[in-house]
């Protein structure tokens, strides 16, 4: 379970302090498919970066598992990025000199996983997506909807307890959509954690929402 | 005036100093190790008069990059260390034949006394400090409380503060040799002089007998602190745990044991190594007889692991977060045992071919 309790993050642009959330507490439990909505600028995306450890919290608390992670150095929270959370991000944010199957494989190189071992659990992922004729292809050679795939693999190589995923299917038609509809769903019935963000209204993944959480002004609505 | 190249002995605004490759090598490491120790310095001290691991202030993150800077800069400054050490014994080798009388590192040494000795004796100090430095920030890293930080951080300035001294110690060796005809270990060491006690500068077995005792009594102190931290499944609070006097009186004994060692290397040990009864030179020693180096690097490892031991457990905080670092203080402990009984073995196996 994933426990905020009054976080708040500031960001200071020049002599603007900018509060991007304010206050917000709320509790996800584990398996729970967490929707979170609302409008560009509203905290969606930092909330997630929060969450996924990416970001530090100007006040508040957060508990992981029953642990207080608020106050953990970056050594701890890289690890715990590494080995719990898969993000899946709007620009796909894959390595262009780097081919579909070492992109997939990139986060088990802190690890320590063998070569042999890491192409060949990048392999598995990428059939399940459709993507293994591509494995060889440079990043820059694949369709935007290739891309997704292939970030969303790479999110899942971890075998990660929490996904997150910042506005998915934005740059992808509708059946690359589908595909990753269709491997959220399945990481759902596998009683992962799924906390994705979108800013208007998906109707192809509501019968996978457990609940929605509104944002607005940074605060939850 | 002197049988050497020209280039060799140089006068710059009246100063004589002798210059070759290895001088110069050297002069530049110590230079990258002091511009290390400093910048070191300056941001330890910057962060610990600011950390506060309660704080989400934005700043303290930045003073947590700035540690993992600090962590970074001090491990190549560790390596450097390593190399140094070597180097500066090499480098006072080179300058044997730049220097009138001397025959070895003995006469090299002579030749600027005491700073010679002061810079040898930092050359393995601060390796050892570095190493304290490099195991209490490991050991931080396992809990996220950091429970050693504002003392690993206060700890990097005596450091600083001893790079720059040797660095200012070693320039003027280096910058300050007189032209001058030098006394060599035959004239330093092997004639018996008044005033110093036959007991230090004669051929006895004293010291020998000394250090086996001392290193026996290390070796089974640390027995009995494996046993008694394996049983207690690092739950339980050994009664030495932050005991500041613990920590003072091992010191000094750990510290005397080893001042035994050099007093058994030079009454005894050289002269029967050598094989020539009445030379006293550590130096010729460790040039001549190689597995010398070994057992000595081995006995100053194990000797240093065995204070950084106490200097962790006796340490504030050490009790709160034992369970976690338990497993990694007997393996400090097991390596300090290995390289004393090691060493022992090496010195004990030639002692009795020697004999």
């Amino acid at each position: 379970m994933i426990k905020f309790d009054n976080i708040t993050k500031s960001y200071r642009s020049g002599k603007v302090k900018i509060k991007a959330l304010d206050d917000v507490s709320l509790a996800i439990k584990q398996g729970e498919f967490v929707l979170l909505n609302g409008p560009s600028g509203s905290g969606k995306t930092t909330f997630l970066n929060i969450t996924g450890c990416l970001t530090r919290i100007t006040s508040g608390r957060i508990w992981l598992a029953d642990r207080e992670i608020s106050h953990f150095p970056d050594h701890f929270l890289s690890a715990i990025r590494r080995e719990k959370f898969g993000f899946i991000f709007q620009q796909f944010n894959l390595i262009s000199g780097y081919t579909t199957w070492e992109n997939v494989s990139i986060p088990l190189l802190p690890m320590g996983v063998s070569d042999k071992m890491r192409k060949k659990r990048a392999m598995n992922l990428l059939e399940e997506l459709n993507l293994e004729t591509r494995a060889d292809f440079y990043a820059n050679e694949l369709s935007g909807g290739e891309q997704q795939r292939a970030a969303v693999a790479r999110a899942l190589i971890n075998d990660p307890e929490i996904i997150l995923a910042d506005e998915p299917l934005s740059n992808i038609d509708s059946e690359n959509a589908k595909t990753v509809i269709a491997v959220l769903e399945k990481l759902k019935t596998k009683g992962k954690t799924i906390i994705i963000s979108f800013h208007d209204s998906q109707p192809l993944i509501t019968k996978l929402i457990d609940r929605t959480v509104y944002f607005d002004s940074g605060r939850i609505s | 005036m002197f049988p050497l190249p020209l280039w060799e002995r140089v006068r710059v605004r009246g100063i004589q100093m002798i210059i070759n490759n290895l001088i110069v090598t050297y002069l530049v490491c110590s230079f990258i190790s002091l511009f290390i120790g400093l910048v070191a310095a300056f941001n330890g001290f910057y962060v610990w008069k600011k950390w506060d691991i309660n704080s989400q202030a934005d700043e303290q993150y930045l003073l947590e990059k700035r540690v993992y800077l600090l962590i970074t800069i001090l491990s190549v400054g560790f390596f450097l260390r390593l190399l140094m050490a070597p180097l500066w014994f090499f480098t006072m080798h080179s300058m044997i034949i730049s220097i009138p009388g001397a025959m070895c590192l003995a006469g090299v040494h002579n030749a600027n006394a005491p700073l010679s000795y002061i810079a040898s004796a930092l050359k393995l100090v601060l390796p050892a400090l570095y190493g304290y430095w490099l195991i209490l920030n490991f050991l931080d890293r396992q809990s996220e409380i950091q429970p050693f930080m504002k003392q690993k951080l206060l700890f990097i300035a005596p450091v600083g503060i001893l790079i720059l001294l040797e660095a200012i110690i070693d320039t003027s060796f280096f910058f300050s040799n007189p032209p001058r005809q030098v006394s060599c270990c035959t004239s330093l060491f092997d004639v018996p002089r008044e005033n110093i006690p036959s007991m230090v500068s004669q051929s006895t077995w004293i010291w020998v007998i000394v250090f086996y005792m001392l290193i026996l009594f290390i070796l089974l102190t640390i027995l009995y602190l494996f046993i008694i931290q394996k049983r207690s499944e690092y739950s339980g609070h050994g009664w030495w745990f932050e005991n500041k006097m613990v920590m003072v009186s091992e010191t000094l004994v750990t510290t005397f044991a080893f001042a035994v060692f050099i007093l058994a290397l030079h009454t005894k040990i050289s002269p029967l190594f050598l094989g020539l009864p009445f030379h006293h030179c550590i130096f010729c020693l460790c040039q001549e007889v190689w597995d010398t180096l070994i057992f000595f690097v081995m006995i100053f490892i194990g000797l240093t692991l065995f204070i950084i031991y106490f200097w962790v457990v006796c340490s504030e905080n050490y009790k709160n977060v034992n369970p976690i670092f338990s497993n990694n203080m007997v393996k400090l402990l097991k390596w300090s045992g290995f390289m004393l009984a090691g060493g022992l073995a090496v010195l004990s196996i030639h002692m009795v071919i020697a004999v």
